[in-house]
């Protein structure tokens, strides 16, 4: 328990401040919210009550479909934490955090001799396979962070899920595809989390190959990752619109995971990013094969980084 | 046991620098080899650890092959080049991360190897602040730690005080008397006299009997 809390506590760090802002805001300016919901279905409800009101169009309305009532369906909350709350501008950091994390599990075996101490004392491919598992540990990081965060919206929402009662939250947000899903609309939403994380692990395993010091490297895994986007969006985007009048735009959206219930298909999401896992998989392959290129990249002087 | 070295080949883009070198490495002896600087030695050395591959050849353990860009030789100790450890950890913890891969030596073989080189009394000191020589001392404690039956050091007395490199001449005699293989480079001959049984030269790539009249 000690060791594993001395391992991994900026992970730990990361995670309880995110879901402690996530829990603040769930049950501060978002229940208060629904809160003045109430207030504004008990005034309505003394409002219709008079004679003069009854056939207002509000009130109409009113008698017709029931009160507003305070507790949203899940699924509405969980979309206002991620887009209403400051957790919205987590999509721009989940990346840096993942690749931060997970470039610093083995930088240090990179900018010391340490990796030709280890090889004399396990295979390359043991020692490659120890590295790979460190660092996608932290594929599992941000799904867990929204479980927990997602438990926080089933009980503000009661576990509701029965959007039929107010459709004029829910339907607005999510394209009816997802929204069917109800429950099991969070396996998707953790399962797309998982698929980026993996693009991020992959990119921060190419740069760990790119110089010998762990801050550039960051830095350099977060540039490329903006490239990636770049590339899917503003080339194969402007392509797609030019030669095949579609907007591909969302679907190469690297920068932000959470947005992908805005597309038609998800299996057109998806499979862009199999195949970009698919394409980086085998750069990192082909980057690290070679025990010898490795060593000789550890060994090589970077005078200007130190 | 022999290391045997046959018709070995290295090159470095076009540059070869290692020729043709054959040799019988056999244990219970300290061999040296002395040689300018650039002339091959720490490349030689990274080819019998399986860390470089060579580009023809055979290095081989009592005829077994380990250097496939995968493998490693077993039981054998290095210490190839300057040390670079990890800095924010103490000199032990290095040591105690490294001995941990194989789970051979507990805490007590990491004391007594850092014990041989003097260096105990520093060894919950972090790394970065560590002097040169101490670093030295590190990198031997290291390579002994295990108790190889091969051991490659790479200029090892490089900025240890005398009392210190008198022990460790000292524990490494004792090592061949046990029937350890050690072979040690160095530019500077004098450093090696007392201690080898065989001294040998590279030059030109290719590794020779030392010759005293030069
Ligand atoms: N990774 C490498 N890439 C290219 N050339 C290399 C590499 N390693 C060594 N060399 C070249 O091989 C030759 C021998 O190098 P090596 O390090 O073995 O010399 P050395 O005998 O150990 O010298 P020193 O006494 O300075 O330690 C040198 O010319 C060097 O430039
Ligand atoms: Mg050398």
């Amino acid at each position: 328990m000690k060791n594993f809390l001395k391992k991994n506590y900026i992970a730990l760090i990361i995670a309880i401040v995110i879901i402690v802002i996530g829990y603040i805001y769930l049950f501060g300016p978002f229940k208060s919210n629904q809160i003045d919901l109430k207030k504004y279905n008990d005034s309505l409800t003394l409002f219709c009550q008079k004679e003069e009101n009854i056939n207002s169009e509000i009130c109409r309305d009113f008698s017709l479909n029931g009160p507003f009532k305070g507790d949203v369906d899940v699924l509405y909350i969980f979309y206002n934490l991620l887009t209403d709350s400051p957790l919205s501008y987590l999509p721009l950091i989940i990346a840096f955090i993942i690749s931060f994390l997970s470039l610093k599990e083995f930088s240090k075996f990179f900018n010391s001799s340490m990796a030709k101490l280890i090889l004399i004392r396990e295979k390359y491919s043991l020692f490659l396979k120890k590295i790979f598992l460190s660092s996608f540990k932290y594929v599992f990081l941000f799904p867990i962070i929204f479980l927990i965060l997602y438990v926080g919206c089933l009980i503000l929402g009661n576990f509701n899920f029965d959007i039929s009662k107010y459709a004029t939250s829910s339907i607005a947000i999510f394209s009816f595809t997802y929204l069917s899903l109800k429950s099991k609309f969070i396996l998707l939403f953790l399962f797309n989390i998982i698929i980026n994380s993996i693009i991020y692990v992959l990119l921060a395993l190419i740069t760990a190959r790119i110089t010998n010091s762990f801050y550039i490297n960051v830095i350099l895994s977060y540039i490329l990752y903006f490239i990636l986007d770049i590339i899917g969006e503003v080339f194969i985007g402007l392509i797609s619109i030019i030669l095949l009048n579609i907007d591909p735009h969302s679907y190469f959206n690297f920068l932000d995971i959470f947005s992908f219930y805005d597309i038609p298909n998800y299996f057109i999401y998806l499979g862009i990013r199999l195949l970009v896992i698919f394409i980086l998989g085998v750069t990192t392959y082909i980057i690290y094969y070679n025990k010898e290129k490795f060593i000789q990249f550890i060994e090589r002087k970077w005078e200007i980084l130190k | 046991m022999i290391l045997k070295i046959n018709n070995l080949v290295k090159k470095f883009k076009n540059e070869e620098v290692i020729k043709s070198l054959s040799y019988d490495f056999k244990s219970g002896n300290i061999y040296g080899i002395v040689g300018r600087n650039g002339s091959g030695k720490s490349v030689l050395l990274k080819v019998i650890a399986g860390l470089y591959k060579q580009d023809s050849g055979d290095v081989l353990f009592d005829g077994i092959n380990y250097n496939d860009g995968n493998n490693f030789p077993k039981n054998i100790g290095i210490a190839i080049e300057e040390p670079a450890f990890i800095n924010d950890l103490t000199g032990y913890e290095n040591l105690k991360l490294l001995a941990s891969i194989q789970n051979k030596i507990g805490k007590d073989g990491i004391l007594d190897s850092l014990t041989i080189v003097n260096l105990v009394n520093d060894k919950d000191k972090l790394y970065k602040k560590y002097s040169l020589g101490m670093k030295q001392k590190l990198s031997l404690a290291q390579a002994f730690m295990e108790k190889p039956n091969v051991l490659l050091l790479d200029e090892p007395f490089n900025g240890i005080e005398r009392v210190s490199v008198e022990k460790i001449k000292a524990y490494l005699k004792k090592l061949k008397k046990q029937n350890k293989l050690i072979i040690i480079t160095t530019h500077i001959k004098d450093d090696l006299v007392d201690l080898c049984d065989i001294l040998l030269e590279i030059d030109e790539g290719v590794l020779k009997e030392y010759d005293n009249k030069k």
